[in-house]
């Protein structure tokens, strides 16, 4: 994969105004396996990505295709049953297999996470405003009007109205878009260099969604921190992220900017995802929905060769390239990567499989008007004449 | 939270009458006749007994009579000795008092370590062990447990100290010795391990089983990704939520806890209630063993709704919806 | 088999959700009741109590052609003898070979336990049941019930109902006017009742939720929705749903009604001779206590905690088997 940490400065992504090369996070190679009755489960196989400083890197998939692993990844809060091998470092300093000590000095501290169901993932007879200052007291010893005071202002960041009580309220008493953002604040209590944000808007209704993405983006401006934002939706993508990286079955698919993801895609799973977004723009009303075929794989027995071809459009016949090599990520511009065999002709490929589906089409019903035609002159034959 | 309270004490005080009636109906139809007009046939002895006890009044008048004098704290009188039952009652309801508060407060607080210890070291050699151990401490009956440990103590007397007992098996004080001292508690660890070995073995499967599932829920996840110590996450964030349900469980096993003490003290010889209930029973003293229902049965549900109190004490989404 | 397409089978074996992309080979599917089977026989615990018991049921019931001696028979001169290799068991005061009466003393024991749990399990599944589907005053009527009986200390009154019985061999008494007609029952038949009287109320409570539970499932709004009757939709789903459940609880029943009619019998309450069981055993050598004839506590308790602990392994093993969603114990 391309080495984006060797490429001259201003090839680089959005934000890097201020020279600084180094990404604040750079996973390489990253495998997370587990073992299980079954066999072993490759959640994670062969990531490689950098997130720099004031960047969203949006990480896209579906269930099961390893966004959420390689986040607990990078805070070493996978249990104790994982094999992860690979490299991630934040900010130069690997921090793959370090000591406990150490990752809990940066958890919460340089790196945090807000996690997907916040009604699930705050502790409930704990006050919200005692879970916000904890997250302030494990790293730093603050008094407790200070602290008090941090919290507030932590609330009004986030835009949680009416401190003083909310402050004393438990997780069940907030709603839910005022949970997440509680947990956001949470999470920015020390100012981390690297928010990592698990689906923070799956639970919510849209509009609230859109609030809660307007906060982050708010706390990015004013943090020049880094997002890695996880999501299985594409339109929170679309409005939060600079860059994109789909993943598939644990493994890269493609990645880019947030332009070359949604307009030039060069991976047929990415077109898949794309092109079941229910566009109001498109003028397709009256057509049904695209569904990519099939079901995302075991990742106990991923297919062989490129993990997509099953349920690929365009892939090899049998026995084709996509069944035996699986594709390794290949440079379509210096920020745009493909792992397709086909990525740099996609666009040909898709034309030419639907002419022949056409072709086949018509030839099909040539065929059965034919057949009809043939059994009405039968039908004829056989009518008596009175 | 008052409110709450207020509205727990009144659903148990409806409880607590029709437990009590229930219980004067069944020792009527059990005790008065069968132990004493059996017996005596002749009708004058008869009529004499009915009259003096008002046996032929309907067991509702009966019922309230002794209700409205047992709240003012007479039972009545035996049967046998004339005598007014609180006298008995009161001494043998301290003895008994002893030995169920330690067993509590040890029983609670053994389990909940043991609990919480087997799930954070869950398949470790030590958590089967204890599984293994709390398996065997449910399937032991108390009373032939109590009869064993007994039986060893007197064995491991014979050798460690030449013929004295290390830990006594009979009563709670050694003649003409009081107070709280090592004399008392040689004499309390038999009992009070007889009445909770299988307490401790029960509460810790549970409590085990509900930190296992408090410590994969997402918010230890959180605490864990603030950065909060491996030790204060199990303890602050773990066990706050850990123990709400064994407060349900300790307040149902309450029950068991009054059968078992009655085995308790019979084993081991010690004059309380639970001795005071047995005799009673064989000797046909039914005002002696309503005395005795009635105390458990407000016993039961005082318990209870102490537990309701801690409950919503712990529990902030039952305090405040 | 040549190769297929493989994004044609991919398949959803068990109720564990696995996934299995299959490449060319006919898919293994298994039914619930091979699930079933396989998840219990994994439980390595419960499958040995379950021979364990089977082999104690076996020579309890079975004694007359087990028992090394005859029953009863007394040999006074070889009296409380220490076990040797002619009495595996020792012998007891009045020099009856121990094992032999152990073995048919445990027929009581095992059928009391056994009968209160067929009776309670039975009686509290429909309480439960009714209380659940039906909804309403008799929901109402029974949960207030169940928790009363849940409260109160449930020793104690069967001891309180059963001392009655044993004092004059009576239970019952009516006052027909000039006489008093007493019903009189056998001691262990009391037992069984009373016993069982006290133990219906978990199941009712767990029977009660299952139902409420399974009644707002889609499958039942489904089948209502097709016109199913009532009693079609009980039997059909409803209570092959609450098996597990009742299963479970029942075998634990057996646990719990054994070690109560020990301790009842212990106390003084429950079988007398000429009915033995392994509970009167100990409560007749519980003077033995700090003596040599220690063993006649022994064999007894001994009997009684490998039949429970049986139970509750084969009790564990069942409700993992059911319950395929709950966490693994690796016995």
């Amino acid at each position: 994969m391309t080495d984006l940490t060797a490429l001259p400065v201003e090839m680089v992504g959005a934000g890097t105004d201020d020279g600084e090369d180094a990404p604040v996070l750079s996973v390489d190679n990253l495998q997370v396996h587990f073992p299980t009755d079954g066999g072993l489960v490759k959640a994670v196989d062969g990531l490689s990505f950098t997130v720099r400083r004031n960047e969203t890197l949006g990480l896209v998939g579906e269930s099961g295709s390893g966004k959420s692993v390689t986040s607990l990844a990078v805070l070493g809060l996978l249990p104790k049953s994982a094999r992860i091998s690979g490299d991630v470092r934040f900010l130069g300093q690997s921090i793959l297999g370090q000591s406990e000590k150490r990752l809990r000095d940066l958890r919460g501290r340089r790196i945090a996470m807000v996690f997907q169901d916040a009604l699930a993932a705050l502790n409930p007879v704990l006050t919200v405003g005692s879970q916000i200052a904890e997250a302030i007291t494990v790293h730093a010893d603050v008094d407790k009007k200070e602290l008090r005071a941090r919290v507030f202002e932590l609330l009004d960041i986030v835009g949680i109205p009416d401190p003083t009580r909310r402050y004393r309220d438990y997780p069940h008493q907030y709603s839910g878009g005022m949970r997440q953002r509680a947990m956001i604040a949470m999470a920015i209590a020390n100012e981390p260099d690297l928010l990592i944000a698990d689906e923070p808007t799956t639970a919510l209704d849209v509009t609230i969604q859109a609030q809660v993405l307007e906060v982050i983006e708010r706390i990015q401006d004013r943090t020049r921190a880094s997002v890695l934002l996880i999501t299985h939706d594409l339109g929170v993508v679309a409005g939060l992220a600079d860059r994109v990286l789909v993943m598939y079955a644990g493994r890269p698919a493609e990645i880019g900017t947030v332009d070359e993801i949604f307009y030039d895609p060069r991976h047929p799973y990415t077109r898949g995802l794309l092109a079941s977004l229910p566009r109001s723009d498109r003028g397709t009303r009256g057509e049904r929905l695209y569904r990519i075929k099939g079901q995302p794989p075991s990742l106990i027995r991923v297919p062989p060769g490129c993990a997509f071809h099953p349920r690929c459009p365009v892939s090899s016949d049998f026995d084709g390239i996509c069944f035996r090599d699986r594709p390794s990520p290949r440079e379509i511009t210096p920020l745009h990567d493909s792992a397709c065999h086909f990525a740099e002709t996609l666009e040909d490929r898709y034309a030419a499989a639907e002419r022949d589906e056409r072709d086949e089409r018509d030839e099909r019903n040539d065929y059965y008007a034919a057949k009809r035609r043939r059994e009405n002159d039968e039908l004829e034959a056989y009518q008596p004449t009175d | 939270m008052l409110i709450y309270i207020l509205r727990r004490v009144l659903y148990s005080i409806p409880l607590l009458l029709i437990a009590t009636f229930g219980v004067f109906l069944m020792v009527s139809e059990t005790f008065d006749a069968s132990a004493y007009l059996a017996q005596n046939r002749s009708p004058e002895t008869r009529a004499a007994f009915i009259e003096k006890n008002n046996l032929d009044e309907p067991v509702v008048n009966r019922y309230g009579d002794w209700l409205v004098d047992a709240v003012q704290g007479n039972f009545g009188e035996t049967y046998r000795s004339s005598e007014p039952v609180m006298d008995e009652v009161r001494p043998a309801f301290w003895n008994t008092i002893q030995i169920v508060g330690w067993g509590i407060l040890i029983s609670a607080f053994v389990a909940v370590s043991i609990g919480v210890y087997s799930a954070v070291r869950q398949y470790s050699i030590s958590d089967y062990l204890l599984t293994g151990l709390a398996f065997v401490g449910i399937a032991l009956p108390p009373f032939w447990f109590g009869l064993i440990a007994y039986h060893f103590a007197t064995e491991l007397a014979g050798w460690v100290n030449g013929g004295e007992p290390v830990l006594y098996g009979l009563g709670l004080h050694s003649a003409g010795k009081d107070g709280l001292n090592l004399d008392y508690a040689r004499h309390l660890v038999l009992p009070v391990m007889t009445l909770t070995v299988q307490i401790i073995a029960s509460w810790s499967r549970f409590q085990r089983s509900s930190m296992l599932d408090v410590l994969s829920s997402d918010y230890i996840r959180t605490a864990r990704a603030k950065g909060v110590s491996r030790p204060k996450v199990i303890l602050k964030h773990g066990l706050r939520n850990g123990l709400i349900p064994l407060v349900t469980i300790i307040a149902l096993d309450v029950g068991a806890l009054f059968g078992g003490l009655v085995v308790t003290e019979v084993v081991f010889s010690i004059p309380g209630m639970g001795r005071l209930f047995v005799d009673a029973l064989n000797n046909g003293e039914a005002n002696i063993v309503l005395a005795w229902l009635l105390i458990a049965a407000f016993g039961i549900i005082l318990f209870n709704l102490l537990a309701d109190i801690a409950y919503s004490i712990l529990d902030p989404r039952i305090r405040l919806s | 088999m040549s190769i297929q397409p493989v994004s044609e089978t991919v398949l959803e074996l068990g109720t564990e959700g696995e996934h299995l992309l299959v490449e060319g080979a006919e898919p293994r599917a298994y039914t619930q009741r091979q699930l079933f089977r396989r998840r219990f026989f994994r439980h390595r615990m419960a499958m040995i109590s379950l021979f364990a018991l089977a082999f104690m049921a076996f020579v309890c019931y079975g004694a007359n052609l087990v028992a090394p001696y005859g029953r009863g028979e007394q040999d006074l001169l070889n009296a409380t003898q220490p076990p040797s290799s002619e009495h595996w068991m020792g012998t007891d005061r009045l020099g009856r070979d121990y094992l032999t009466e152990i073995l048919y003393a445990g027929r009581l024991t095992l059928t009391i336990g056994f009968l209160v749990a067929l009776i309670s399990t039975t009686m509290g599944a429909l309480m439960g049941a009714v209380a659940g589907y039906r909804g309403g005053w008799i929901d109402q009527v029974i949960s207030r019930i169940t928790d009363l009986f849940l409260i109160v200390p449930a020793l104690l009154i069967a001891a309180t109902l059963l001392s009655g019985v044993r004092r004059n061999g009576q239970f019952l008494w009516w006052d027909v006017g000039d006489r008093l007609v007493f019903f009189t029952v056998d001691i262990a038949f009391a037992m069984i009742l009373v016993i069982a009287f006290l133990s219906w109320q978990y199941i009712v409570r767990l029977v009660r939720a299952q139902v409420l539970a399974l009644k707002e499932r889609e499958f039942v709004e489904a089948a209502r929705a097709a016109g199913a009757s009532h009693t079609r939709i009980i039997r059909r789903h409803i209570l092959p749903n609450c098996i597990g459940v009742i299963t479970v609880n029942a075998t634990l029943t057996i646990a719990i009604a054994i070690v109560t009619e020990a301790t009842l019998t212990f106390l003084g309450f429950g079988l007398q001779p000429p009915n033995f069981s392994w509970g009167y055993l100990i409560y007749d050598a519980r003077g033995t206590v700090g003596s040599d004839n220690a063993y006649l506590l022994y064999f007894p308790g001994l009997m009684l905690f490998i039949t429970v602990l049986s139970v509750n392994f084969i009790g564990d093993g069942l409700r993992d088997a059911f319950d395929p969603h709950g966490k693994k114990e690796r016995w």
